[in-house]
């Protein structure tokens, strides 16, 4: 939103939401002490919330961010099941799972070509910030690929609209399955469009390849210990077999070396995890109960904890679908084995899951089950208290909600998926302010180095605080050791 | 009468923030059913916003904005000054001027011709069904306004920013 600040420099936006404001604070050397990432609050939606009915709750919470609205109608309509303690027949929950597919496709398309990897890999961090944008993108790489782009994440919003009812804010997801089934009509063409982000998702892996793998410089650039790497715990959703899932399973959490820490249920999480407040900031800090809080710091005896593309992939044993296994495989095999703690891979790991993501929406449309009319067990009772984990394509998401006994919110409780890597992002920004902060020399490319971590970790910080979607200022405030402001360095729209 | 879109933007349930489409809900009041003329509210950033526009000739788009002045104070924007409106620059991506340039690049159906007004608030941040009373009594005055600007009439007075 438009705020009432100097605008010292103006350049393209930065592809993020959200606000951002960095302080990094020095020593009396003029070298780098500390640096807090603050995050501004969107206050009051766990009050709203409360006296609603709690079947209110999957077409309300996807109103708390327009980036991620399918995330939280489908985590949303899981704990709704678990408040009720009923489950969907198979076709409601392969429907609901069919949509959300199509909305991770959505996205990391989105940002694989529009907001992150191709503005910072296809044209390098260092051009022209005013050209690292998607219309630099098409420029190098031709209009033909640009509009292959636009159709196929059209596709992907379609079967959002099919399914959803609206591709936004869908309509779909009710206590005990969705509120319509697929017609065969409309299976085929979820089919045919599904086949075909199956070659797009193929052809974006090459584009992985041919410009970042086979570029000696980027690939430098990612496997970099000194800038884009933090060796932490992940966490993710996993199946039976410990294959990467995106809507359900059990929350696995690997530790720095990549040994299994803990696997749990959702219902279990306030065991598992815990959330750390800081007074400089309104996002809280999700972290692992068990290792601890020890600050803004990385290692296996700091519990900040990574999620989102990277973390999937590093918790998983591997992909569910073969054609995202073979990429697993080629994935850990160029970065030397698990963990990946190389923060800049995140993206050459959302092009994993987008294939994956496309090969279960064609598996999922070739399921006999798919169309059956039962869509929906209607709900007999009330449990009272219900918990659902699932993945956003930003990371670990968990709904959890308390409603009395005429099913009326009482109590509700979000960890979202940008939260979980809030410490990663606080530990990206400390790396970068250290690197290019000394003795009162402060190099302004530190605002690119933010940003490229940034985009990697593709936050969406509107949800994170329950914020309204709303430009993205960055703001880095550098202070002396007096606490006098030394220098501002800004970017806005 | 060109295929025409009423777009308002926002979020109903985060009080001031719904004030574009509290304004378009008023215009479909004053419009009524007319062939040719259609009505959405929705809460989207620039992609999206085109799958939303695609296939209209004229749409004209409410959001609201905060620009320093008086809750509840119209003003006309141009695509140069989408910075200053809530949703139009909201991106998880790219600002709608931007996306507007990628859609006509890609040979989308973008309408040739859209207006966009904004529509002074205060309270953004909090969730909320209602909206601050300023913001609230000014709704049908917007509409009216935007009415007879757009389908034709004399009083037009909105800021130009």
């Amino acid at each position: 939103m438009l705020e009432d600040r100097k605008v010292i420099v103006i350049e393209p936006v930065t592809r993020l939401e959200g606000h951002a404001k960095i302080d990094v604070f020095l020593d009396d050397k003029g070298n780098v002490e500390d640096a807090y990432f603050q995050i501004v609050e969107l206050r009051g939606f766990e009050e709203f919330c409360k006296g609603r009915p709690v079947e209110e709750m999957p077409r309300l919470t996807t109103r708390l961010c327009g980036v991620c609205p399918w995330a939280h109608h489908i985590a949303s309509s899981k704990a709704v099941d678990d408040v009720f303690g009923i489950e969907p027949p198979a076709a409601g929950k392969k429907l609901r799972e069919l949509g959300y597919c199509a909305h991770f496709l959505e996205s990391h398309l989105e940002h694989i070509y529009v907001l992150g990897f191709a503005p910072d890999f296809l044209l390098g961090p260092k051009s022209d910030p005013k050209k690292r944008n998607v219309f630099g993108v098409i420029e190098k790489v031709g209009m033909k690929i640009g509009k292959e782009v636009i159709k196929n994440r059209a596709y992907a919003v379609k079967i959002e609209e099919m399914l959803g009812g609206k591709s936004t804010h869908p309509v779909y997801g009710l206590p005990g399955g969705v509120s319509h089934p697929l017609k065969e009509e409309d299976r085929k063409e979820v089919l045919r469009m599904g086949e075909a982000l199956v070659d797009f998702c193929l052809f974006t892996l090459k584009v992985v390849d041919d410009y970042v793998l086979k570029n000696k410089e980027y690939l430098d650039l990612i496997l970099d210990k000194d800038m884009y790497y933090h060796e932490t715990y992940y966490i993710g959703l996993v199946d039976e077999k410990n294959r990467v899932n995106f809507y359900e399973g059990k929350l696995r959490v690997v530790d720095p070396t990549g040994r299994e820490f803990v696997k749990f249920k959702a219902k279990d999480y306030l065991k598992h995890i815990r959330e750390h407040v800081e007074p400089w900031t309104y996002l809280k800090f999700p972290y692992l109960k068990n290792v601890g809080w020890k600050g803004i710091v990385e290692g296996p005896d700091s519990g900040i904890v990574r999620a989102a593309p990277l973390a999937r992939l590093n918790v998983a044993d591997g992909m569910a679908t073969p054609k995202a296994q073979e990429a697993y495989e080629k994935f850990f095999d160029t970065l030397g084995g698990k963990p990946a703690h190389y923060t800049l891979a995140f993206h050459w790991a959302r092009a994993v899951e987008a294939l994956y993501a496309a090969e279960r929406v064609v598996e999922l449309a070739r399921d006999s089950e798919i169309t059956d009319t039962k869509v929906r067990n209607i709900p007999t009772g009330i449990k009272g208290e219900g918990v659902s984990a699932i993945e956003a394509p930003r990371g670990s998401l968990i709904h959890h909600y308390i409603a009395d006994e005429n099913g009326l919110i009482e109590k509700v409780n979000l960890i979202v998926a940008t939260a979980f890597n809030y410490g990663g992002m606080c530990l990206s920004i400390g790396k970068a302010a250290k690197a290019l902060i000394k003795e009162y020399n402060v190099d302004e490319g530190i605002l690119n180095m933010v940003e490229m971590a940034f985009r990697a970790y593709d936050p969406c910080l509107s949800c994170a605080t329950h914020f309204l979607p709303g430009q993205m200022p960055m703001q880095i405030d550098v202070f002396t050791a007096d606490g006098e402001l030394y220098k501002r360095i800004e970017r806005e729209i | 009468m060109k295929k025409t879109l009423f777009l308002g933007l926002g979020n109903p349930i985060l009080s001031d923030d719904a004030a574009g489409i509290r304004v378009v809900k008023e215009i479909e009041k004053i419009i009524g059913n007319r062939d040719g003329i259609f009505f959405a509210t929705e809460s989207v950033d620039g992609l999206r916003l085109l799958d939303v526009i695609g296939g209209y000739a004229r749409v004209i788009i409410v959001d609201a904005i905060r620009g320093g002045g008086k809750s509840g104070s119209l003003y006309e924007l141009s695509l140069e000054d989408l910075e200053k409106t809530i949703h139009l620059t909201c991106v998880h991506s790219i600002n709608f001027a931007t996306a507007l340039k990628m859609g006509k690049k890609a040979g989308g159906m973008i309408p040739e011709d859209i207006s966009i007004y904004g529509v002074e608030v205060k309270n953004v941040q909090e969730f909320k069904e209602r909206m601050s009373p300023d913001v609230e009594r000014s709704i049908p005055g917007i509409a009216r306004k935007i009415v007879r600007k757009e389908m034709g009439g004399k009083d037009d007075r909105c800021s130009k920013t």
